[in-house]
């Protein structure tokens, strides 16, 4: 499993860590709590996503035949890799675990995009509404991020481009613990 | 310790056990970076009291190969950056598959002594603690002791390749 850190650790091998590697990690290694209690707060709402995610796409979108319940449960399933992936501050797995295997499946199943997206929209907000400002700062870059793979003209396109992402070549611009 | 757990945890959540032992390393991140910038200043002074003891115990290891006790310290500045490295990310798997099995394979294959090796760590070690506070030591030592313990574990050459021990003590 490649990350940003294990390129450090290995790049650096039989050198001392430089005053950058060191500072990049002990920022990053700062945040763990916070993605660490974010995890178990998400944790806690797990074995309920599917159900509630469902709830509130027939709520929000009564007409729609696509949203069952497999339906539903498979969606509250992408919540592991988002949560590893933030628990990593590391973008690209959202985009090779997911973004990936999402758009070959709709392509696939002809599915249509928009309403995939809704429904991930749902699951974030069913998600967002347990968790305190902080936590939900810490987890959205890689909602947005998987949004904004499978659906490159919505809403979350925007609010990608308008504010640098809270990972990848960046540290990660949360609250530190 | 944050490097395997997210490697645990690709297809779970972390456990309240993994999370307090991350919590608990956290806490001590400002203390490890404080540590591994101490023992990095004082590398040079380790390494060549070391060596000297070190060059006292074995006199006729020179002759062996050529630069044999200039590749030594080389090889021990290496050891003290990982181990420095591993300390600060706290985890001594890194050190596995990054350095010490592929290393002990090198020290099998020129006829090192597990004596030989046993003496450079505990001089390594004797020499560390002299150098650097009691605090960073602390620290840095389950490390070292992780790579000597690896490193130690090679059997005895049928035609060892470091020459006549002197006794002077400096054994773990």
């Amino acid at each position: 499993m490649k990350t940003w850190l294990s390129d450090i650790i290995h790049q650096a091998n039989e050198r001392y860590f430089t005053p950058e590697e060191m500072a990049r990690m002990q920022e990053y290694f700062s945040t763990m709590p916070l993605r660490l209690q974010t995890a178990s707060a998400i944790e806690r709402a797990d074995p309920v996503l599917g159900r509630e995610v469902l709830a509130e796409l027939k709520k929000q979108y009564p007409d729609r035949q696509l949203y069952s319940r497999p339906f539903a449960n498979d969606i509250a399933a992408l919540v592991p890799v988002l949560v590893h992936a933030m628990l990593a501050d590391e973008v690209q797995f959202v985009r090779r675990r997911l973004v990936d295997h999402f758009q070959a499946m709709m392509t696939n199943l002809e599915m249509p995009m928009t309403e995939v997206a809704d429904a991930i929209r749902v699951l974030r907000e069913v998600i967002f509404r347990r968790l305190s400002a902080a936590q939900t700062s810490v987890i959205e870059p890689f909602f947005n991020a998987l949004l904004v793979g499978i659906d490159p003209n919505g809403p979350e396109k925007l609010a990608a481009s308008s504010s640098e992402p809270a990972h990848e070549d960046s540290p990660p611009e949360v609250a530190t613990v | 310790m944050i490097h395997t757990l997210l490697r645990k945890c690709i297809d779970r959540y972390p456990t309240k056990t993994e999370i307090s032992q991350v919590e608990e390393y956290v806490a001590t991140v400002p203390k490890r970076i404080a540590a591994l910038q101490e023992l990095k200043a004082a590398q040079d002074k380790i390494i060549q009291d070391m060596f000297a003891e070190y060059q006292k115990l074995y006199p006729k290891f020179h002759t062996f190969r050529p630069y044999a006790w200039a590749k030594a310290m080389r090889d021990v500045g290496m050891t003290m950056a990982l181990c420095a490295n591993a300390m600060f990310i706290g985890e001594t798997d890194i050190l596995d598959e990054t350095w010490t099995i592929w290393f002990r394979s090198i020290m099998k294959s020129v006829h090192m002594t597990p004596q030989f090796l046993r003496d450079n760590y505990a001089l390594m070690d004797k020499h560390m603690r002299r150098h650097i506070s009691p605090e960073a030591y602390g620290l840095i030592k389950p490390y070292l002791d992780h790579i000597a313990d690896v490193m130690c574990a090679i059997p005895e050459p049928i035609r060892p390749e470091v020459g006549e021990r002197r006794p002077v003590g400096a054994t773990r």
